[in-house]
């Protein structure tokens, strides 16, 4: 009997000291989710890092063909005026698409802001990038070269999207002499490190570290992509440093802009489009045009349908079904008449609303995105004439490789070729105006050069004009960020 | 055991085991037993009777010298024969006790002074239940002012063996747990019956205070803890799960009433448990109490952050998980409320503890129960919608207030009753069956159900099969019992539009027969319902088993180990089907097979959740009489679960051959020559999976003591592990005490001739809610299907929190119980929940990346006081009448919000998160009137009144007042129980709500935009139309839409009969059947409400519930044999 008990304790007791153990054992406790996958089992391998790595182009993708940011700088500096709305209680009539109404007018609100998405989104994109690259340096299962160019695309969407925060929220960098102006917020750390409260940098020190993050970037990328896909529609080094030309361009490093312009002009393998197919390469309906050097993939659904192209905004597909934003007559008369960069519009007859009487009127859509286009981030014409402005800047201008470069785009486009240097700024401004006219350029050239605004037809606001300087040349920072952070500066003016 | 009761010397010793466990025995309890032994000693024969009859002889060694040499001869007798041939001139009497028999010391010293009269007499007996006549073994029998006797076998009879002078004095005095003790005069008789009443005094009764085997006298109960048992669940109402039985039922447990069979179950004891989701999302903290089924935690149906199942469209239903018990087996229904009853439950127990214990086998013959209930069903207080020629007026009214210029439609005559159509009279038939019984070590009893509803929605029927079977197996110290409860539910729902305001003026058959159209296509409401509910597929079906295999071992008296293992385990699949045959199923867009294009017409999907939760528990339990005045009892344990959620689901639209059912694998489309790299053939198919995983591991203790059956006190602690928390936090800690004061137990107390008992009571504790929802502290990427270029894409989409901790509870109560008369039993109790760390979503700065996080942000509080009385006015033979009352209150208040931007989100102010306000605040504006001048809203603010656009421009959601509130000011019910000659019986059971608002949607009010395909409650036609009209709606227009103007909030106090059972017990005892019970029963009887409804319009009585309730009017029978 007292064995007995004594077994039954014993066995009890070895009972409670493994549950004691199972206790101590952790990994009862550790339940991962399904597909949706936790964040440090996702980043856990290069797989997870690189599908991460994929989902992240989706965002910056429709973060830049959304809506907001693709029409930001043509329709603020004036190559765009409006078609009328297809929507049946307001058919015919010129309205303001709702998603910019406030922006267009110069007058949006820090409390309900049109682009409040815009700025949340691209912050999203930044976090991705910093979660990828907090994570690639410990991935066990890849090798050196892989985590490289994992990290430098990570690197280079971050600087990239931190920049196109820095064209639309802070006033350019020759705003104050030693753009000490407000900058940005640079995030550089995922949100795994806590919830921050940051404080916007100055301009100077945004530019320095979207370079830094650039440079860096261009140290780590190998030959080799480790995502699936079309070359063009990843960060590489050579459109990595397209982005950089362009970035110190902004900055107005003239030196550097000129050097590594001139680098992806000599050595990225890419030829401008000849004259010839200079229509038909903008009219393809699904590929690029050939010279191409960054396009993001548009989103296709299950069935390869397309979800999303900036056709939506731009494109004229019925007499119902058509894009809200058309060239001006502003842009259209700065082309000559020979100018082949005519014709790459589409003119369409829309029945429009005026003094309460239908009358049908000719827009001229463009041609660069109709059928399935995607977001045009760099080509190679826009390298030429980032060559051509930083000649111009140089300690020592270099008037005469600024002029060839011009007249390597006007000679392509049929345009009258230039024979003399004067002028040239004002030239190379409109001749980015028009060569890249739709492609997100206009607003922000107009900031750098010190210039204003000037929309004159089709112009339906009460500000169509505005003269630099203007505070109204940066968007409010969302309220509800001010709300939260009280280190956060607001935008003056809003 | 309960003989000892009374001899507690005895008692201290007499567990002294000195005989060894003899080998595995028949159940044999009529084997005859041979002895032919010469001089030998005590213990050897007790050894031979033991081997020979498989009963356990024991007795106290110092009492009883076991090496005493005797001799016995006897034949093929029985055991009573040789105990007594045993114990003859011995001062040694015996009683048999179930499969023991106790040797004791028989000399009580008066009775030795007249040793010389003494004669020995043998009573038997036999102890009968007065109301069925049926033995009741294990009654305990005592010679009364000795403390010595007996206790009856599996057939209820009894042997007492005396020896006195005079045994025609002695008297017996029998006592059954739940019965009424009776003493007889022995007299002259050898053989006596007794029929035992069932008890009046509800205080013996034996309540379960966990899961985790701790039981209690119910007078000695220290937490605040409700029960009720099989006899007062009115199991004959019509409805398909306990919690409807039950509402009102139980003070401080709100069930929520609701309409249609089988959803969520939703029951809030004293009070909200967390914060109100401010999006009605159905992801989140859970509310509901924690349900604990003979051991097992029951898991909730509870949706996940995926689109298949979330409560969305694509989402399924989610059904009533207590729909898997039987509601004829369960035996009682405990809910546990205060800290000290649910501190044992730590980190689940915030929102309360509801444990349901089902039958078990009862000691006798096999006995089987079969009843019947037949019943007819039909819908009450619906709304009433707008006739045909009503409808054109306000539709003609709105176009030209809208759209000026456009053609107006004449009434075409139609005048369809949509409501009429889709509704009829449901049929209610519930079968059971049943079969019990137990011998000494083996109990058994399995429990049939069968439930068909075929509701009252046309085409919508639900068909439920439940089992019960528990086994139970005693041996010597051990013992084992299995619980196992199938079901199976089949639920076809084609009607899903039951409640969808349709046109009155479509006519919904063409002229050739056909069906119409509506005009309504896709998703859930879209098509002709009555070509739907042909056409149409929705058919959910469960298949579920809960079980439980539990396993005790007695050490000694004082200790006792068990393990329980538990499973839940449930696989449910909703199939659905839209036609491609009526609008339901005419989706849009097309597809190209074979080079044919076809519209992109029928849908098919598959929402299957298959749960598996389990616990394992392990605990000892000890239960100590330190001394006469000093007692302590507890229990240790441990306790791991762990619950794995399987998610599928498989959806496809577009079929050549759309009106008949397809299988989701036969949508297909051509391959895309311009992809070569991708196979898009069978694109248009949707398939996937997700899973939700969540365990814990617990260690938990409680400690009772008391001191002279008058100071009570209760002590508890509890750590959970669980994966659900953060890493940073994820153990919690939780602990109540309890103390309890039974002054009726007090000398100065005692005597009183009007108290019967009097308890005060008080307890404090902490408890936690820990179902948060799997992964909320994790972080989330979700994965995607084609992505960029085509391939996966994973996107962050929950922001982590690794310091998200579980919710915290702190309970305080306290309370009297009150015993009067023998007649009133009253209880009031007061209650004070402090909650913290409320999880909220709060905004964090974007540029983290995230707008929100998951914070533990806020806290509030629930208080109130619950009232609960059973009156018996009536116990006489002829009339009973037992009435029972109570109501309950519940004040909430948000008492803190963390900052982080919750001062500035306009989202957060406008609903029900505002320090200082319930959470069940309603938020709107205050409405005045129609302006008879222009027919707008006027809503007054700030004094002023202001026209609503006016008032639109002006004001944000941020200035919205408190417009009522959803929380009654309090809730409760009551019932009445009459019973004529034993014979009748009727009983009355109802339920109550005092204050309280309802919101109601203003769609079918005033929303007059959406006009173009949907019909409005009369209450719309009331609307201006010239100027000095004096109406409640504004002219019909796409005017400000303000949904929560006070006009649309509707006192909701109601005084509800929601059943009345009336019961005959056929007097057919001797032929076959022990009883035969016929009844008839109505459910959903009758509805009271203080706001009347204005006539000829709809109020808060028919706009209560979308679908009306339905009432049913049954009968049946029950019989026993």
């Amino acid at each position: 009997m007292k064995n007995f008990n004594n077994k039954t304790l014993i066995s009890f007791s070895v009972l409670f000291i493994l549950i004691g153990l199972l206790q101590g054992c952790s990994d009862f406790l550790e339940q991962e989710p399904g597909t949706q996958v936790s964040i440090t089992e996702q980043l856990g391998t290069k797989q997870g890092v690189m599908t991460a790595l994929n989902g992240l182009y989706s965002d910056v993708e429709v973060n830049v063909r959304g809506e907001r940011f693709a029409v930001y700088a043509d329709l603020q500096g004036g190559n765009i005026k409006f078609s009328p709305s297809t929507t049946s209680s307001s058919l015919g009539q010129i309205t303001i698409p709702t998603n910019v109404l406030n922006v267009y007018a110069f007058e949006d609100q820090s409390d309900d802001s049109n682009y409040a998405s815009f700025y949340s989104d691209s912050y999203d994109i930044i976090n991705q990038a910093n979660l990828i690259l907090e994570f690639t340096d410990v991935l066990t299962d890849a090798t050196q070269e892989e985590k490289d160019q994992l990290k430098a695309e990570a690197l280079t969407i971050r600087a990239y999207t931190h920049f196109l925060l820095s064209e639309v929220y802070s006033q350019n960098y020759g705003y104050t002499n030693d753009a000490s102006h407000k900058g940005i917020v640079y995030n550089r750390q995922s949100i795994t490190k806590g919830i921050q409260y940051p404080a916007r940098e100055t301009a100077a020190n945004t530019y320095s570290l979207i370079i830094k993050d650039i440079t860096d970037a261009l140290n780590l990328y190998s030959d080799n992509l480790v995502l699936s896909g079309p070359i063009y529609s990843f960060f590489n080094k050579t459109n990595t440093k397209a982005l950089l030309a362009r970035v110190y361009l902004s900055k107005k490093d003239y030196k550097n802009a000129y050097e590594t312009a001139n680098d992806v002009i000599t050595n990225s393998g890419v030829s401008l489009v000849n004259s010839a197919d200079y229509i038909s390469e903008w009219e393809k309906p699904d590929l690029p045009i050939s010279e191409i050097l960054l396009e993001f993939s548009i989103p296709k659904g299950n069935d390869g349908t397309v979800r999303g192209s900036l056709s939506t905004f731009f494109g004229y597909t019925s007499a119902t079904v058509y894009g809200r934003y058309v060239a001006s007559q502003d842009l259209l008369d700065l082309y000559e008449t020979n100018d082949i960069r005519k014709q790459l519009f589409l003119t369409q007859s829309i029945s429009t609303l005026i003094d309460s009487k239908k009358d049908p009127r000719n827009y001229y859509f463009t041609k660069k995105f109709q059928g399935n286009p995607g977001y045009v981030a760099f080509r190679l014409s826009e390298q030429y004439l980032i060559r051509a402005e930083a000649a111009l800047g140089l300690d020592t201008p270099n008037l005469e490789q600024a002029k060839l470069d011009i007249n390597t785009i006007r000679a392509r486009a049929n345009a009258t070729l230039l024979n003399d240097t004067n002028n040239l700024a004002e030239v190379v401004f409109l001749e980015r105006r028009k060569e890249l006219c739709f492609e997100g350029h206009l607003f922000f050239d107009i900031n750098r050069n010190h210039k204003s605004v000037s929309r004159n037809d089709g112009c339906i606001s009460l500000s169509c004009n505005m003269t630099y300087p203007s505070l109204k040349f940066v968007l409010p920072i969302p309220r509800a960020n001010l709300n939260v952070n009280p280190n956060l500066e607001k935008n003056e003016s809003y | 055991m309960m003989t000892l009761k009374a001899q507690p010397n005895l008692r201290k010793t007499l567990f002294f085991l000195a005989i060894l466990l003899s080998a595995f025995k028949s159940f044999s309890q009529s084997q005859s037993i041979t002895l032919h032994l010469k001089n030998e000693p005590i213990a050897l024969i007790i050894k031979s009777i033991e081997e020979q009859s498989g009963f356990r002889v024991l007795y106290n060694a110092r009492k009883i010298d076991a090496n005493q040499k005797i001799s016995i001869h006897i034949e093929n007798a029985s055991l009573e024969e040789v105990l007594k041939q045993l114990v003859k001139d011995k001062n040694i009497s015996f009683y048999i006790q179930k499969k023991q028999v106790l040797l004791t010391n028989s000399t009580p010293s008066e009775i030795v002074t007249v040793k010389l009269q003494q004669k020995e007499k043998s009573v038997k007996g036999i102890v009968l239940g007065a109301k069925d006549k049926l033995p009741l073994p294990g009654a305990t029998i005592r010679i009364k002012g000795t403390g010595m006797g007996a206790i009856t076998d599996v057939n209820g009879k009894f042997v007492l063996q005396l020896t006195t002078h005079n045994s025609n004095a002695i008297e017996l005095e029998v006592a059954y747990l739940g019965m009424q003790t009776q003493i007889q005069k022995i007299d002259n008789q050898s053989e006596l019956v007794f029929y035992l009443e069932e008890a009046i005094d509800e205080l013996n009764q034996v309540v379960i205070t966990s899961s985790y085997g701790t039981k209690k006298l119910k007078e000695e109960i220290v937490g605040s803890i409700s029960t009720i048992n099989a006899k007062d669940i009115p199991v004959q109402q019509a409805s398909e799960s306990i919690d409807k039985m039950l509402e009102g039922q139980i003070a401080g447990v709100l069930i929520e009433n609701t309409s249609g069979v089988g959803g969520p179950v939703k029951i809030n004891i004293r009070g909200q448990g967390t914060l109100k989701s401010l999006t009605n999302s159905i992801l989140g903290t859970s509310t509901q109490p924690l349900i604990i089924i003979d051991g097992v935690i029951m898991s909730e149906q509870s949706g996940i952050d995926h689109p298949y199942f979330d409560g969305g469209r694509l989402a399924e239903g989610l059904s009533n998980p207590l729909a898997m018990i039987s509601t004829d087996n369960i035996e009682d229904f405990t809910v546990l409320k205060d800290a000290a009853a649910v501190g044992i439950y730590g980190a689940d127990g915030a929102n309360g503890v509801i444990l349901i214990t089902t039958k078990k086998g009862k000691q006798g013959k096999t006995k089987f129960t079969f009843s019947n209930q037949l019943g007819i069903s039909s819908a009450v207080n619906q709304i009433k919608y707008l006739s045909g020629e009503q409808y054109t007026e306000l539709r003609n009214d709105y176009l030209k207030n809208t759209s000026p210029g456009t053609a107006l439609l004449p009434y075409n005559g139609v005048n369809t009753n949509w409501f009429d159509l889709l509704n009829k009279t449901g049929i209610y038939n519930k079968y059971n069956f049943s079969a019990s019984g137990a011998g000494s070590k083996f109990s058994y009893r399995t429990n049939l159900g069968y439930l068909n509803i075929d509701e009252p929605q046309v085409g919508n029927t639900t068909k439920q099969l439940n089992a019960g079977i528990n086994l139970g197996y005693n041996y010597s110290k051990w013992n084992v019992n299995l619980s196992l409860n199938p079901s199976f539910t089949k639920k076809d729902a084609p009607n899903t539009f039951y409640d969808f305001a349709y046109l009155p003026t479509i006519s919904p058959y063409n002229e050739d027969g056909s069906y119409s159209n509506v005009g309504l296509s896709g998703g859930n409401s879209g098509g002709n319902p009555l070509a739907a509910i042909e056409q149409n597929r929705n058919r959910t079906t469960t298949s579920s088993i809960l079980g439980s295999l539990n396993l005790g071992y007695e050490l000694n008296k004082n200790i006792k180990f068990s393990t329980l293992f538990g499973l839940d385990y449930v696989d449910k699949e909703q199939d659905r089907w839209f036609s491609g045959e009526n609008e339901s199923g005419q989706n849009n867009g097309t597809f190209v097979l074979e080079g044919v294009t076809y519209p992109n017409s029928g849908r098919r999907l598959f929402n299957n959740r298959n749960s598996t939760r389990w616990n394992w528990q392990g605990q000892v339990l000890f239960d100590k009489e330190i001394n006469k005045n000093n007692k302590i009892d507890g229990v240790l344990g441990f306790e791991l679960s762990e619950e794995k959620g399987k998610f599928n689901y498989a959806s496809a639209s577009g079929f050549v051959n759309p009106n008949v059912i397809h299988n989701v694998e036969e949508v297909l489309q051509d391959d895309d020559p311009a992809t070569p790299n991708v196979d898009e053939t069978l694109g248009r198919q949707v398939r996937g999976a997700e899973i939700s995983n969540a365990s814990r591991v617990s260690a938990f203790a409680q400690v009772n003591y008391n001191y002279k059956k008058r100071y009570y006190a209760l002590a508890n602690l509890r750590r959970d592990e669980s994966s659900v928390f953060g890493t940073d936090s994820n153990v919690a800690l939780n602990s109540g005490v309890g103390l309890a004061w039974i002054l009726s137990n007090e000398d100065f107390l005692n005597t009183s001739s009007w108290i019967d008992f009097l308890k005060f009571k008080i307890s404090y504790g902490s408890t936690g809610n820990s179902r948060i929802g799997s992964y909320r502290s994790k972080g989330l990427y979700t994965i995607s299907q084609n992505g960029y270029n085509g391939y996966l894409d994973a996107r962050p989409s929950v922001a982590p929190n690794g310091n998200l901790s579980w919710e915290k509870n702190l309970k305080f109560n306290t309370g009297l119980d009150f015993n009067i008369f023998n007649t009133v039993e009253l209880s009031l109790e007061y209650y004070y929940d402090n909650l913290s760390d409320l999880i909220a979503s709060r905004d964090i700065p974007t540029e983290n990346g995230y707008s929100s996080v998951q914070l533990n942000a806020s806290s509030m509080y629930n208080k109130g006081f619950e009232f609960s009385t059973r009156i018996k006015w009536f116990q006489k033979e002829k009339f009973k009448w037992t009435s029972s009352f109570n109501l309950a209150t519940v004040d909430n208040k948000v008492t803190d919000l963390v900052g982080l931007g919750s001062d500035y989100s306009v989202a957060n102010l406008a609903l029900a998160q505002k320090i200082g306000y319930s959470t069940t605040t309603i938020w709107g504006v205050n409405w005045v009137g129609v302006d008879p001048g222009t027919g707008r809203d006027l809503i007054r603010k700030n004094g002023q009144v202001y026209d609503a656009a006016t008032y639109n421009r002006l004001f944000t959601q941020a200035d919205w007042v408190p417009i009522g509130n959803t929380q009654p000011k309090a809730n409760g019910g009551f019932s009445n129980r009459f019973s004529f000659n034993n014979s009748i019986s009727l009983s009355i059971t109802g339920a109550f709500q005092w204050g309280g608002d309802r919101l109601i949607s203003d769609e079918i009010i005033s929303k007059y935009s959406i006009t173009s395909n949907r019909n409005m409650s009369v209450n719309a036609f009331d609307y201006w139309r010239n100027p000095g009209d004096v109406v409640s709606q504004p002219a019909p227009s796409n005017n400000t839409l303000l949904p929560n103007m006070s006009k649309n909030v509707y006192d909701a106090t109601y005084i509800k009969i929601s059943n009345i059972n009336l019961s005959y017990n056929l007097p057919l005892k001797k032929i076959f059947f022990d009883t035969v019970t016929v009844f008839a029963d109505v459910s959903n009887l009758l509805y009271w409400y203080r706001e009347k409804s204005p006539s000829g319009m709809n109020g808060i009585r028919e706009f209560s519930f979308n679908y009306p309730q339905a009432r049913t009017i049954s009968c049946g029978i029950n019989t026993r044999f």
